[in-house]
């Protein structure tokens, strides 16, 4: 065999691998939409007939502890704090995780709270870095509901354990101490722990919207606007995507692998079983969600991952494009680590859905996804140079991958409409199409981008971890 | 170059790639402009069925209060009725429309009590409603309708439709079942519990609390007893029966709760665990100590808390068998109850343990 | 002579403000109504009525800044009726650290309203 003929089918196999690959996501893409759409009916259908109020009475409803670590939050940390006090809900506690915090967020929070140093015994089932000021209560009966623990610095991860080990309550709710609860919001997301009876509820996920432009005052959602920046208007279209389209499906199919760190409530005995998050990965949030599914996998009890599409956290996304690439970056460098950590399950049979269907999926995907799309760019701008006619086959190739793309979002905009309906005023509708044609050009470049960086930093730069966050205070527009 | 030239033919012959690509194109292209078209079609009917049913919204509501103020006295009362319900029934061809009606009916019920909510219930029996719901049910085809057809029996108070609801109590749908239950206890009050008899499906902790919930707005009568829901084959009609017996204190069957503390089921056993810690049942804390070693984990935290409230000096022994038990829960329990029972020998065990863990617990102990 | 009592009623539900009106009306009350808060605050200003009742949950001005308007603002001892819906009970509670008499829960007894409106103008 000559090389010229080793080559020719050298690229002959890629190009068909290739157009394989995209024919695969591109179906598997439309089959997750198409599952959505059913859930998402379902789940409408199912609402009709819930009155929540009623929990709310019952001495019957599940103690629920919030735990929400901070690090140098001073700007909005008293706001933040009240905003969680005042959540509608009869049997919780609001545990704060002060992560060695450089700033005057411990003071402030005393000051505000009227708060005391308490003797208070910690089951020390995760190991985690010591205490520092200690364990705080109010002495005023208004906030007995508050928590506030001072710790040594160790990430976020080492924070939501020291809460797994202070709370004693049955469940806990993970959230990011700057994000928007809705006031029901606990009532809604214990519901699916509500219904299990065969078999357990684990976890529960909500979606994660974009507070962005909305106004907030007191703690309190009053207007929800679609945003203004053009990046901003674009991650909201791409988190109705991920969210609506993505998640719902996986939730339907029992197969979901993460829930947002900004908001998910855990069954604690469970997570304190597999040893609560782990402090060695960026990835926290999607690393223990799969380590809790893993464990029931193999004790083999019946269990499923709930997941609600309703509206009830809002936070603030990332306006500049160099906190959204670090952003996006740690997020890559998650999937990454988690898929790693637990390559056992991949195509394991034992491991039923989440190891022949979520693990395949995420893996070939998400995580492979950026690097096939820079192969594939490479090979086709050699095809471009080397052969000309070749250039109507590839302009062919990404017009159909943007069209692709741009009915996604519509889709996604369809399934927002029918369902929740946020963005309800005249000229937002324009809007958020006007994104889904937008979005391929501006933010996929950026995610994209920031997605081979992850790569890099992942197997070049071992030594970065969180990146950058500037907080701005919600609701400051 | 000969790769290129071989390249260059084999995209020639295979056009079909290039052909279906463009295809897609004009598909994808296509569906575009019809997604955009239903998008704007759907905004648009949304908005525009929102002001139509408004509308209608307010048509019937005046309706309906013209019919609820006719006085009692009045003795064109019948006349003045039958003209309303004609007015009515002419627009109930319509599904929508009936729906609305309901609507307003349901929200006219949440907002005035006494006389005046009876008349509601005439009003929907004399329009005929009741036959439309007792349709749905027959047809069955859906769960959605089935489970708003039983809805709308009880909110109305539908006493004859008793026996075509009663199919419905072990639906598959956990929503039809549930709207059967509230229908049975809205419309007969606790003697509704009786569905329990027949009910072979689960029952969630949702479905329970809201049972219990609306059981409290039945006035205070006789509670039948629960004796045969306790002694059920299904665990979820004991676990339901068990929390009966703690809302409405009916403790004449203590023997048969008693031996639910060996039920073959976990969750009924905590659950009459829990029972016996809050009312002091005689003779549960003995069967508990002496049966400790062969329960579960989580049976056996509970029963030390049982044992925080209820422990005495007799128990002293299988306490300190305890003091050291590999969980932390239990281990903490243990201690605090020495320290309430024989406060002398809990100090003694300061000095007995080199543990760091255990210290920082009797340190917590003694100090709270 | 025989004194006709006035009345402000804020309550959003044009179906239950109608059917109220009426009931009350036949008792010999004479009658204000306001749909939502705002409304109701100048009805007060404008006919110092005998009684309040409001409804707790209402768009833009609540019941509860009508309250805090007549006790703090307006500084009066007008008796102030609540009515709210069931699973409402916080606000219920905060209406009367705001300075409200009486609440009555939804549905609700035009007779049994009548009887508490009656007691408390005695």
């Amino acid at each position: 065999m000559t090389l010229d003929t080793f080559l020719f089918y050298l690229l002959s196999v890629f190009h068909y691998l290739f157009l394989g690959y995209s024919v695969l996501a591109l179906l598997s893409y439309f089959f997750l939409a198409y599952v959505s759409l059913l859930e998402c009916k379902n789940y409408l259908d199912k609402n009709s007939f819930i009155n929540y109020t009623n929990i709310l009475n019952s001495e019957l409803s599940p103690s629920i502890s919030i735990i929400a670590p901070a690090y140098n939050e001073t700007l909005n940390i008293v706001e933040n704090v009240r905003s969680l006090l005042s959540v509608h809900y009869v049997n919780f506690d609001v545990i704060i995780v002060n992560d060695g915090s450089k700033d005057d967020s411990l003071e402030k929070l005393i000051k505000t709270y009227d708060l005391e140093p308490v003797n208070y015994l910690l089951n020390n089932k995760i190991a985690t870095k010591p205490l520092r000021a200690g364990v705080f209560k109010s002495k005023n009966p208004a906030f007995e509901k508050l928590i506030v623990i001072d710790k040594e610095n160790g990430g976020k991860a080492d924070a939501l354990n020291v809460g797994l080990n202070a709370s004693k309550s049955d469940y806990v709710a993970c959230i990011d101490v700057d994000c928007l609860l809705v006031e029901d919001a606990l009532q809604i997301m214990i519901k699916p722990f509500l219904e299990e009876v065969n078999f357990q509820v684990i976890a529960s996920g909500g979606v994660i919207r974009i507070a962005n432009s909305c106004t907030i005052k007191n703690g309190k959602l009053l207007d929800i606007n679609f945003p203004d920046k053009t990046i901003v208007k674009l991650q909201t279209l791409e988190y109705l995507r991920s969210f609506l389209l993505g998640r719902m499906a996986w939730s339907r199919l029992n197969g979901l692998l993460v829930i947002s760190g900004a908001f998910g409530i855990f069954k604690k005995d469970i997570a304190l079983e597999v040893g609560g998050y782990d402090t060695k990965t960026v990835g926290e949030d999607m690393e223990i969600v799969v380590r809790m599914r893993r464990y029931m996998e193999e004790q083999k009890i019946p269990y499923k991952v709930g997941f609600i599409p309703d509206p009830l956290c809002w936070t603030e996304a990332p306006e500049s494009y160099k906190i959204l690439i670090s952003q996006r970056n740690r997020w890559t460098r998650g999937t990454i680590e988690t898929l790693k950590i637990h390559k056992k399950i991949g195509f394991n049979y034992k491991y039923r859905i989440l190891g022949l269907l979520s693990f395949p999926y995420w893996l070939f995907f998400e995580r492979l996804a950026p690097i096939v799309e820079l192969l594939g760019i490479i090979y086709f701008i050699f095809l471009v140079i080397y052969i000309d006619l070749i250039t109507f086959y590839v302009l062919g190739f990404f017009l159909a991958a943007y069209l692709a793309s741009v009915i996604y979002s519509l889709f996604a905009i369809f399934i927002e409409e029918y369902t929740f309906h946020q963005y309800k005023k005249k000229g937002e509708g324009f809007k958020l199409v006007l994104a889904a044609f937008l979005e391929p050009f501006i933010l996929h470049p950026v995610t994209f981008y920031a997605a081979l960086k992850g790569n890099y930093d992942y197997y070049f730069n071992k030594k970065k971890k969180w990146g950058v966050m500037v907080r701005k205070g919600l609701g400051e527009k | 170059m000969s790769i290129l030239n071989q390249l260059l033919n084999f995209t020639e012959d295979t056009p079909i790639i290039i052909a279906i690509i463009w295809k897609l194109v004009s598909i994808f292209i296509i569906s575009i402009l019809l997604l955009i078209g239903i998008l704007k079609i759907v905004r648009f009917n949304m908005r525009f069925n929102e002001k139509n049913d408004k509308k209608l919204q307010i048509f019937y509501e005046k309706l309906l209060i013209e019919y609820l103020l006719i006085e009692k006295e009045n003795p064109e009362k019948i006349i003045e009725h039958q003209k309303i319900i004609d007015k009515i029934s002419k627009t109930l061809k319509r599904k929508r429309y009936r729906k609305i009606l309901i609507k307003t009916f349901h929200k006219t019920k949440g907002q005035i009590a006494g006389d005046a909510s009876s008349n509601v219930d005439e009003l929907f029996v004399k329009l005929g409603l009741t036959e439309y719901s007792k349709r749905k049910l027959r047809k069955n085809n859906n769960w959605v309708n089935t489970a708003v057809a039983i809805r709308d029996l009880k909110t109305f108070n539908i006493k004859d439709a008793e026996k075509e609801v009663s199919k419905f109590i072990n639906s598959k749908s956990e929503e039809v079942r549930q709207e059967v239950f509230f229908y049975f206890i809205a419309v007969f009050g606790f003697d509704g519990l009786s569905f329990l008899d027949k009910l072979t499906e689960p029952i969630t902790l949702w479905t329970r609390i809201r049972i219990l919930e609306s059981l409290k707005k039945i006035e205070l009568q006789e509670f039948p007893d629960p004796k045969n829901w306790l002694e059920s084959e299904n665990e979820y009609v004991v676990i339901l029966a068990l929390e009966l017996v703690a809302t409405y204190n009916l403790f004449d069957n203590l023997e048969v709760l008693t031996a639910l503390l060996s039920h073959k089921n976990e969750k009924v056993r905590l659950k009459c665990i829990e029972l016996f810690k809050e009312f002091y049942i005689p003779n549960g804390k003995e069967v508990l100590i002496n049966s400790f070693y062969q329960r579960t984990l989580k049976e056996q935290v509970c029963i030390f808390k049982l044992l925080e409230d209820q422990a005495t000096k007799e128990d002293e022994k299988f306490i300190l068998k305890n003091i050291n038990n590999s969980n932390f829960e239990i281990k903490v329990s243990a201690l605090k109850i020495l320290n309430s029972i024989n406060r002398s020998k809990f100090l003694e065990f300061k000095f007995i343990f080199s543990n760091q863990e255990n210290t920082k617990i009797i340190q917590h102990i003694e100090y709270s | 002579m025989y004194k006709k009592y006035k009345i402000v009623i804020a309550e959003d539900n044009t179906l239950f403000l109608t059917f109220i009106k009426f009931k009350l009306e036949k008792e010999g009350f004479e009658l204000y109504l306001a749909e939502n808060g705002k409304q109701a605050i100048e009805l007060i200003e404008k006919h110092n009525p005998d009684l309040i009742l409001t409804d707790v949950m209402m768009d833009f001005i609540s019941g509860l800044e009508v309250i805090s308007y007549v006790r703090n603002t307006l500084k009066s001892q007008t008796p102030i009726i609540v009515f709210s819906a069931s699973g409402q009970e916080e606000i219920v509670l905060k209406a009367f650290h705001l300075g409200a008499n009486d609440f009555i829960g939804k549905p609700l007894s035009p007779n049994e309203l009548v009887i508490r409106i009656k007691k408390l103008l005695k």
